[in-house]
């Protein structure tokens, strides 16, 4: 469960970070459950199309979303490092497929400022906020209204 | 369900003149890791004393329930005594003082004093809620109209009744949670680890148990549910399949008996009893009718039908809200009940039972039933319903439950939380069930709400369209036929809308189209399913097989599915998706609409 706690300035978060295409997204690690390679996942008639299905995940039946599906991104094929970070919120756990992941950052609180674009093609409250990087922006996401379901 | 407990019945009650109300100081030397206890068993005792008040108001000459009663106080009294908590024990100490003049029959148990018997319940559970997570030291104010609570009892006490001093003196020294000597056991539970049946051979009733938290029940429950599929997976394994060892096969399937009862045993364990649930429903109606001046008699059925733990707090606010709706609208006046023939007082009934892998909960009265014409006129208004079409009563009936009809933030006691008919019935579909309603002008309405058991091993068939797998209820299937080609087309070569089995004339409905997965094959095997009386047949390409299945919901990510009623890991490990073969009807040819997912 993410918890909402009083950060001081000078508290450090810790974040996964994980790739659509070549963008770098962080989620939180206190809600990371697990993270796996490939899963067979069975789809769910007639849900929307970031729902990619239901999955068997450690005896669980577990719903699994596209992240890219969710950014509002173009469909591309999973690729070799495709895997599912599983999150455990509110809602219970949910499975969030990614094209790739790396290192586990830490960043200070006061780091990460505000997201500037006002033209996205995915619900700006799902970004948190942002930083920029040497290698590009890094997005720092809300896990809890990530999976918020509206349209 | 808290709303219920917080609020003071007896608004007679109120301290009219602004007196501050009393504080007091949790006593330093109090140890808080028996706090929690205490709550617990003195919330228990104030709902027995609530459920024996209601059984009185009923039948005033109930002498087991004045029993009951007096004995809750009476324990209440000694525990809190025990912590050094005086003015929960004075109150309770008070409570006995007049209910003892009902129970030497000095007085009757009449409104009045029901009403202040109330109170002090209501008032009581708010002092335990203010003790929640509070440190020895801390000052407390006395909950709002205790003051006038106390007034009011001393008005009615006896003239002979002991002064507040000496009543003191008199509460037992001995008497203690954690001691283990609580001379007069709540209804329900004995303390860990003391002899329940000492001196209370007459509260034969009693059975002995223990206190085991919540997480460690759950987790016990969930590696029983890992155990009943790994054994199903054992079951698969070719070696067992092909009866090469007679020896292995007999001794899994003592195995598999006794995985079966343990499951069986487990189910219990995760349900409780619907009895509590009535009670503060059953509390609120009482309540309501006081405010509203009706006249209401509460019947209840079945109490002893279990559901799920964890439903039971989800169903409080619907149950709420239907009392709430038959008491303002159902119930006619005393007045308009006499001029219509009636009873003055109008029934409400809860009922439950169980059937199959279901439980249904039914609220009924006996008052004016639904208004089709008013119902129909605020639907034209909201544009809920096309003016020219001409529905059905139920139909009609049935657009009480959509959103948008509710009046919009009806001021209530339930809080403002804009509780409508549609939030009734999207949380029975949380819980993955369902609401039907019946009404008859003049007559009354009745609400069914259909639930299914969580953790009830469904028996299912596994069938296979094109490359997907689907599991349908065992419970639902009535038959399995081959037929012909030529049967499953009509005259024009399209798709037949109906087949004949053996003899019956059926709707007949393709798997492959509900769920737009693709042509199916040529000579498919066709299901003929059942939903209560009604039949059709289902086509698909192949049946592979029957399971055991544990039924989970799909979760709030995905929400609702119309024809999926929720997941079950199958015996290779993969997820198979539940049919709902009720909702397999509703779904319009050409496929599902998208999913709703369930509220964020």
């Amino acid at each position: 469960m993410t918890a909402v706690v009083a950060r001081t300035s000078s508290d450090i978060e810790k974040f996964l970070t994980a790739y659509v295409g070549e963008e770098a997204y962080g989620i939180g690690v206190e809600c990371i459950r697990q993270i796996i390679r490939t899963l067979p996942v069975t789809p769910i008639p007639s849900t929307p199309s970031y729902v990619l299905g239901v999955a068997n995940v450690r005896g669980k039946v577990t719903p699994i979303v596209s992240l890219r599906a969710k950014l509002g991104l173009p469909e591309a094929e999973p690729g070799r490092w495709s895997c599912i970070v599983v999150v455990e919120t509110s809602r219970g756990l949910t499975g969030i497929q990614v094209e790739r992941v790396s290192e586990v950052v830490s960043l200070e609180t006061d780091r990460i400022q505000a997201f500037p674009e006002l033209h996205t093609t995915f619900d700006r409250a799902m970004v948190r906020g942002a930083l920029h990087r040497d290698d590009g922006l890094f997005l720092v996401l809300d896990i809890d209204e990530l999976l918020r379901t509206n349209r | 369900m808290s709303e219920i407990g917080q609020r003071a019945v007896g608004t007679e009650e109120d301290d009219a003149t602004g007196v501050a109300e009393q504080s007091f100081t949790v006593p330093t030397d109090l140890d808080v890791d028996l706090l929690p206890m205490y709550l617990t068993e003195s919330r228990e005792l104030l709902d027995g004393a609530e459920g024996s008040l209601l059984a009185l108001e009923d039948d005033p000459t109930n002498a087991d329930a004045v029993r009951d009663l007096f004995r809750c106080f009476h324990s209440l009294k000694g525990n809190s005594a025990y912590f050094g908590l005086t003015p929960i024990a004075t109150l309770a100490h008070d409570a006995e003082d007049l209910l003892s003049g009902v129970r030497d029959g000095r007085r009757r148990f009449d409104t009045r004093c029901a009403g202040l018997s109330l109170a002090c319940v209501d008032t009581l559970r708010a002092f335990l809620e203010s003790l929640e997570g509070v440190t020895p030291g801390d000052t407390l104010t006395c909950p709002a109209g205790t003051a006038g609570l106390l007034r009011a009892l001393a008005q009615e006490a006896d003239p002979d009744a002991s002064p507040l001093n000496e009543a003191k003196t008199e509460l037992p020294t001995n008497v203690g949670v954690a001691a283990g000597s609580a001379p007069d056991p709540e209804p329900e539970e004995a303390p860990v680890g003391k002899d329940p049946a000492g001196g209370e051979a007459a509260r034969n009733r009693i059975v002995p148990s223990v206190r085991v938290p919540t997480p460690r029940l759950d987790r016990l429950l969930e590696i029983l549910e890992e155990l009943v599929i790994s054994q199903a997976m054992v079951n698969q394994n070719e070696a067992v399949r092909s009866r090469k060892h007679p020896a292995l096969t007999r001794q899994l399937s003592h195995i598999s008996k006794i995985v079966r009862e343990l499951h069986d045993l487990g189910m219990t364990i995760r349900t409780v009893p619907l009895g509590r649930l009535f009670q503060s429903t059953r509390r609120l109606a009482r309540d309501l009718a006081h405010k509203c001046g009706k006249k209401v008699r509460v019947e209840c059925l079945g109490e002893e039908t279990e559901i799920d733990r964890s439903m039971v707090d989800a169903l409080g606010d619907p149950l709420m809200h239907l009392v709430r709706n038959c008491l303002d609208h159902g119930l006619e006046t005393p007045a308009d009940r006499r001029a219509a023939h009636k009873d003055e007082f109008g029934t409400l009934r809860l009922s439950a039972r169980s059937s199959g892998g279901k439980v249904i909960i039914t609220l009924s009265d006996d008052g004016r039933g639904l208004n089709r014409e008013a119902i129909l006129r605020k639907a034209l208004q909201r544009g809920l319903v096309d003016a020219a079409s001409v529905p059905s009563d139920q139909e009609v009936f049935n657009l009480i439950f959509e959103p948008g009809f509710s009046t919009s933030a009806v001021v209530t006691d339930i809080s403002g939380r804009g509780v409508g008919m549609d939030v009734v019935r999207s949380t029975v579909e949380s819980l993955g069930g369902r609401v039907t309603l019946h009404s008859e002008p003049g007559r009354g309405t009745s609400f069914d709400l259909v639930l299914p058991l969580t953790l009830a091993l469904t028996e299912g068939m596994l069938v296979r369209v094109e490359d997907r797998r689907y599991v349908i209820p065992t419970a639902d299937i009535v038959t399995c036929v081959n037929p012909s080609p030529e049967d499953l087309v009509d005259g024009a070569g399209n798709r037949a809308a109906t087949l004949n089995v053996q003899g019956t004339q059926m709707p007949l409905l393709w798997l492959s189209e509900l769920f737009a997965l693709g042509p199916g094959v040529e000579e498919p095997i066709v299901l003929v399913l059942r939903d209560l009386d009604r039949r059709f047949a289902l086509v698909v390409d192949d049946l592979i097989g029957q399971h055991q299945l544990v039924t989970k919901p799909l979760g709030e990510v995905v929400g609702r599915v119309r024809g999926i009623a929720g997941g079950a890991i199958l015996p290779d490990g993969a997820v198979g998706l539940i049919i709902d073969v009720q909702a397999l009807l509703s779904i319009p040819r050409g496929g599902a609409t998208e999913s709703v997912p369930t509220a964020a």
